[in-house]
């Protein structure tokens, strides 16, 4: 007689929660991305074509990714930056500032986008420097930098935040032994730990600039060629009746989301490939 | 190089991890910091890395105060109790760190680097594991990369924090060993932390037993073993027994330390003790005594053969007869 193993599972019933899982991801994620890729398939190629290579869908995604680089470069430098400091320092009031890191998160991106523009137009706070300096923000590619680092920059901090909490100042402790100067075990043995969660962060934080929408188009003027972004172009084509224009378009956004997923999954595995067990 | 702390004090917060620390390292010695957890072993020899800065007091290298040299430029080979080897390093950059990281003046050539981190890796006994990343290694192989790598920047000194303490029995032993003999070979300065007295005991030159943030025996393994000069180094080098030791009147009562093994037990109608618990199992058989006057049963190891002679039960009276042991006024 052997005795039944004992179940190592928490939750019970593994073919129902897997089963409640996939019809979830079915309906809600894999349903709608299929019907926009038949919808768009359906409208024949060249119309395809002709709508996503058109100048000003062009324009957009020069724009867009353009203004998603900026943002996420500055993110790149304040993310990390913002992490450490949430990490490694304690000051009054740490919680709160922990605490505000989530609030693009939590806030509604019109709001955000409300805000930033009476900020950095002309005669708001910001704006007027600025414009002392011959330096345009709002209704300009500035403006729309500034909205994605403003919804982004959380995802930064939120992943290399944990990963920092986690490494063993032991690590650090024995790099100082072996004569390593403190850039030295920045740069050698805190960075490289980090890096997975960081690009992480980055790549996610690239995702949503480019996916953003409500907080942006307050600030950039929506200017066609100009200061115009993918995801309106979509909404406009949308109020235009025109479905298998915007569906094109919101095809290539989604191809576009999927090869990034694609390349940070790979970056990250070949970064992981110290941690596999032969 | 030889180590001295002159008067170590150290605090964190309202806790007194060290209170007044004076000790001597020579040349070439091999010496274990033996206490019970919170007694400040790690915090000294974290102190004399300079990992911990004191509070009061000084480290003296060769007699010259390094109290102002940060950790990098102690020139000590640091190996952490859970080795702190770098993960997304292969066994060969890990080793080769603290090389690589040299200003370029004093930084080997790639090929010097490449061929001293594999004579180091074969000395070690891991030479075919250059390639692999610490999470490919067993613990003992860890602990042989994390030697590597102290060793790699050519240290004055080896410091060692429980070295021992992650690895299962066996590989502890054989691990013990073959430390002692690379001790022995390249004869540097080396102070190491541990809480088992049996590893202090057999591999030490001299043991420093600590407790409660100071030092309470400085001694050659036997005498410290032989001669504890408190309570407190005799009950944790051992076991201890404790019997009530006879007095002249006017005299502090006193109580006689033993090693449970180290009394002799006969049968006796009129016997001090009774044999409360009898535990046979294994080759030494253990037993409770009940005597009047002593603070807690006392314990007695006899070994098998010999038990069996005597032929005790639960409740036979003996005499107890101690063989050696130390003095100590009995505590209030």
């Amino acid at each position: 007689m052997t005795a039944r193993p004992k179940s190592r599972r928490v939750l019970p019933g593994f073919t129902l929660a897997l089963g409640t899982t996939l019809l979830y991801l079915g309906i809600i994620v894999l349903l709608p991305l299929c019907g926009l890729a038949f919808n768009t398939a359906n409208n024949g190629w060249a119309r395809f074509w002709q709508v996503v290579a058109s100048d000003r869908a062009m324009a957009t995604y020069r724009i867009t990714l353009g203004a998603a680089a900026l943002a996420t470069l500055f993110n790149a430098f304040y993310g990390l930056l913002m992490a450490w400091v949430l990490v490694r320092y304690e000051f009054p009031g740490k919680r709160l500032l922990d605490g505000l890191m989530d609030l693009p998160f939590a806030l509604p991106t019109a709001v955000a986008g409300i805000a930033l523009s009476a900020l950095y137009a002309r005669n708001g706070w910001f704006g007027m420097g600025f414009d002392k300096v011959g330096i345009k923000v709002a209704y300009a590619m500035p403006g729309i930098a500034i909205a994605m680092a403003f919804t982004s920059v959380p995802f930064v901090v939120r992943t290399v935040q944990p990963v920092l909490e986690d490494l063993e100042t032991e690590l650090e402790q024995a790099a100082e032994t072996l004569g390593a100067r403190p850039w030295q075990i920045f740069r050698r043995v805190v960075f490289p730990a980090i890096l997975p969660a960081y690009i992480a962060g980055l790549t996610l934080g690239f995702a949503r600039c480019i996916g953003e929408f409500g907080a942006i188009i307050y600030i950039a003027g929506n200017l066609p060629m100009v200061t115009e972004i993918t995801s309106l172009l979509i909404f406009i084509r949308l109020e235009e009746y025109d479905y298998p224009a915007a569906a094109a378009l919101a095809f290539v956004v989604l191809v576009a989301a999927f090869l990034l997923m694609l390349v940070t999954n790979l970056i990250q595995a070949w970064q992981r490939r110290y941690a596999k067990i032969v | 190089m030889a180590i001295e702390t002159i008067g170590i004090q150290k605090r964190f917060g309202t806790f007194a991890a060290l209170h007044g620390v004076d000790l001597k390292v020579a040349d070439g010695e091999l010496v274990a910091l033996l206490g019970p957890s919170g007694s400040g072993k790690t915090t000294l020899l974290r102190i004399i890395a300079g990992l911990e800065f004191a509070d009061r007091g000084d480290v003296l290298f060769d007699g010259r105060s390094v109290a102002d040299v940060p950790a990098r430029d102690r020139e000590v080979g640091f190996v952490f109790q859970h080795y702190a080897l770098f993960r997304h390093m292969t066994v060969t950059d890990n080793v080769a760190f603290g090389l690589e990281v040299r200003p370029r003046k004093t930084r080997p050539a790639k090929a010097e680097i490449a061929k001293r981190v594999k004579d180091l890796l074969d000395r070690m006994q891991i030479g075919e594991l250059g390639g692999r990343y610490p999470a490919q290694l067993s613990g003992g192989q860890r602990q042989r990369v994390a030697l590597a790598r102290a060793l790699a920047i050519e240290p004055k000194v080896l410091l060692l924090d429980e070295p021992f303490g992650a690895l299962d029995a066996k590989v502890r032993k054989e691990l013990r060993r073959w430390l002692r003999g690379l001790h022995d070979e390249m004869g540097m300065t080396t102070v190491f932390v541990t809480h088992d007295q049996e590893e202090a005991l057999e591999l030490a030159d001299r043991v420093v037993v600590m407790g409660q943030g100071k030092i309470a025996q400085v001694g050659a393994p036997r005498d410290v073993y032989e001669r504890p000069v408190s309570p407190f180094v005799f009950d944790f080098l051992g076991n201890a027994s404790r019997l009530p030791a006879p007095v002249n009147d006017g005299d502090a009562a006193q109580l006689l330390y033993v090693r449970p093994h180290d009394i002799d037990v006969q049968p006796h109608r009129d016997g001090e003790g009774t044999v409360r618990f009898i535990a046979s199992n294994g080759p030494i058989v253990r037993l409770e005594i009940d005597v009047p006057g002593a603070p807690a049963p006392v314990e007695v190891e006899l070994p098998h053969a010999k038990f069996s002679g005597l032929s005790l039960s639960v409740g036979s009276r003996v005499t107890l007869r101690p063989n050696g042991g130390r003095l100590f006024a009995a505590a209030h």
